[in-house]
Formats: C-alpha cells, structure tokens, sequence
C-alpha cells in the first residue's frame, strides 16, 4: 500500500478537483459533438426545408396532371373489353355446330332408305334427341341403316321400336337417336 | 451548453420529420409517374388494337345491332341458295339474359340446306340450334322446309 503523505483534508480537495475537471472534460466534449451536430445538420435540415416545398409543388402539379388523365375512363374501356373478349371465348366453347349431325345421318344410299322427317329437340335441359322417320326399300336397308347410326361416334343411343320390324318391304320407321354430349350439347352459361 | 443539446436535438427531429414528408411526397410522385405511364402505353395499345377490339365487339349483337344477324342469314341463304324466312326473334327465357332465340325456316334441297348450316356454325355470332324441324315442303318434291330456333349467346348491350 502506497505511504499517504498528504493530511487528509489536502488529499479530499485534490479528489473534488480531479472529479470537477473530468466533469468539465465531459461537458466540454458534450458541448463540442453538440457544436459540430449543428455546424453538420445545418446545412441538411435548409436543403430538406427548402426543398420540401418544391417536393409538395410538384406533387401537386403531377396530381392535377393525372386527373387530367381522366385514368378512370382509359380503366372501364379495358374493362370492357377484357369482359367482352373472356365472354366472347365462354361463348364459343359453348358452341356446338349442327351441320356434323347432317352428315352423320345422310350417309345412306337415297335409293334405300330415304328421311323423310329429321326433328332435333332437347330431351331435357342437357340432352338433344334426334328423331328420324323415313322409308326404307327392305327390312334388310332398315337394320342395315339402324346399324350404322349405331356405328356412329356420338349416337349413343339409337332407339327403333318393334312396329319398325313390322314389314319386310317398304318399311315405314321411326327412330330416336340420343346424341352424346361431345357431339352436341346445350351448355349452360358457365 | 444545455441550449447547444437542445438545438442539435430540435434539428435532428425536424430534419427525420420532413425527411419523411419529402419521402413521402417522392414517392407518390413516383407512384403516379408511373401510373401516367401506364395509362399512357395502355391508350397507345387501344389505339394500335382498335381493329381487333372493333372485331370482338361486332360479334355481340344488341338491339341496334341485330339487323346484322338477319342480313347475314339473308347472306348465307342467298349464297347456299335455300329460300329464308325469319319467324320471330325474343330474348330467351331463363336466368340467361344475354341471349335471344331466332326463330326461321329455309326452304330448299338437303344439300342446300345443309350448305346453309354450314354457314352458320361458322358464323361470327356465337350459338347453336336449340330446335330443328325438317320435312318435305309437300308430296313428290325434294324441296325439304327445314323449321329453326336459333339461340345467339352473344346478346348484350352496345358498349
């Protein structure tokens, strides 16, 4: 332990003085950084100032521009025509033309069998129905037609009642043909 | 000392708050440059496609518009040479309000007959035949009358 040479009192004094500088040391430090924040931000906080009006005028100006624009009317024309095209292609997916069932059913040789009434009609809300009524020169033309709308892709199901097999010549018939929902369809609004 | 502390403090905090007003204003400035843009390059789009966008709308019909239905049956019977009739044309019943049912007949050989609905399924108007009727048009003749309803889903307003 280092020898006290100095009387106590002397040594409380030297104490309060060292304990007053480094408190004057560290406000003078403080004083200083707060100087130099200053002399620093000075020059940021005008340019900020100023320039904000400048900022907020040109924001203005471009506001007033875009109205001008009038966006809103630009937005429904597009909107209008992107309903219509997505419509337009909803449309046509549901379209089913007529004209395969035409050659569908006249594949027949005329001298043989001839149609004499062809009626398509919705069976229900879905299904199409087509009825055929003609002439046919024998029974033998007759089962030979009804076998090949039976052969055909998207006749699913070909109904010939008994009274059809009735005569062996000049057979008058009636056919219903239930039509697949590939070959035609009446799909409702999706 | 204390009002040198106070001065940088009241500055720092003036300087973060319009700092981040003039942000702020920046970036909206920004935001509808960029919508201006937008709009702009979309107008010129509308422009260079008003060909096709005049073709999409032409194939809706309205109630001003629907003479061009007719006249394009009356086209596709003159070419097909088959004789038209319009019966009756009303707006479909059922939810569906967008669609109306046409109602003809056309007259002529199945050949012909055929040709015509040829025509129409590939006609521009969006529909099919809900209903089809055809019977000789009377005894000893191959002049066949073919009854229709067609149903056209493409009927709207005029934009």
């Amino acid at each position: 332990m280092a020898a006290q040479l100095l009387p106590s009192e002397y040594a409380a004094v030297i104490r309060r003085e060292k304990f007053m500088r480094l408190l004057a040391l560290f406000f003078g430090i403080l004083l200083v950084s707060a100087i130099i924040g200053i002399i620093f931000m000075l020059p940021s906080y005008f340019m900020l100032t100023f320039s904000k009006a400048e900022v907020l005028r040109r924001l203005e100006v471009q506001k007033e521009a875009f109205a001008h624009l009038d966006a809103k009317t630009t937005e429904n024309r597009i909107r209008d025509i992107h309903r219509l095209a997505e419509t337009y292609y909803a449309n046509e997916s549901r379209r089913k033309p007529i004209h395969p069932i035409f050659e569908k059913i006249a594949f027949t040789d005329d001298s043989r069998v001839r149609l004499e009434n062809i009626e398509l009609k919705q069976e229900n809300q879905k299904t199409f129905v087509l009825s055929l009524q003609g002439f046919a020169a024998t029974r033998e033309d007759f089962l030979a037609y009804v076998a090949g709308l039976r052969d055909i892709d998207g006749f699913e199901v070909v109904r010939s009642p008994l009274s059809n097999l009735l005569n062996d010549e000049d057979v008058s018939f009636e056919l219903e043909v239930e039509l697949s929902s590939k070959l035609y369809q009446y799909a409702k609004k999706p | 000392m204390a009002l040198a502390c106070f001065v940088a403090v009241l500055l720092y905090r003036n300087i973060r708050i319009v700092g981040e007003e003039v942000l702020i204003a920046e970036r909206s400035i920004a935001s509808l440059e960029e919508q201006e843009r937008a709009i702009i390059q979309n107008r010129k789009l509308l422009d260079a496609s008003s060909d096709i966008i005049k073709d999409i709308e032409s194939v809706f019909l309205s109630d001003d518009t629907f003479v061009r239905f007719i006249e394009m049956l009356e086209r596709f019977a003159g070419i097909s040479g088959v004789v038209l009739e319009t019966r009756s044309a009303e707006p479909a019943s059922g939810k569906e309000k967008n669609k109306t049912v046409v109602k003809f007949e056309v007259r002529g050989e199945f050949g012909a007959i055929s040709r015509f609905f040829i025509l129409l399924d590939e006609s521009v108007y969006s529909g099919m035949i809900e209903d089809l009727r055809i019977a000789p048009a009377g005894k000893g003749t191959n002049i066949l009358r073919a009854q229709a309803s067609f149903v056209i889903f493409s009927f709207t307003q005029a934009l």
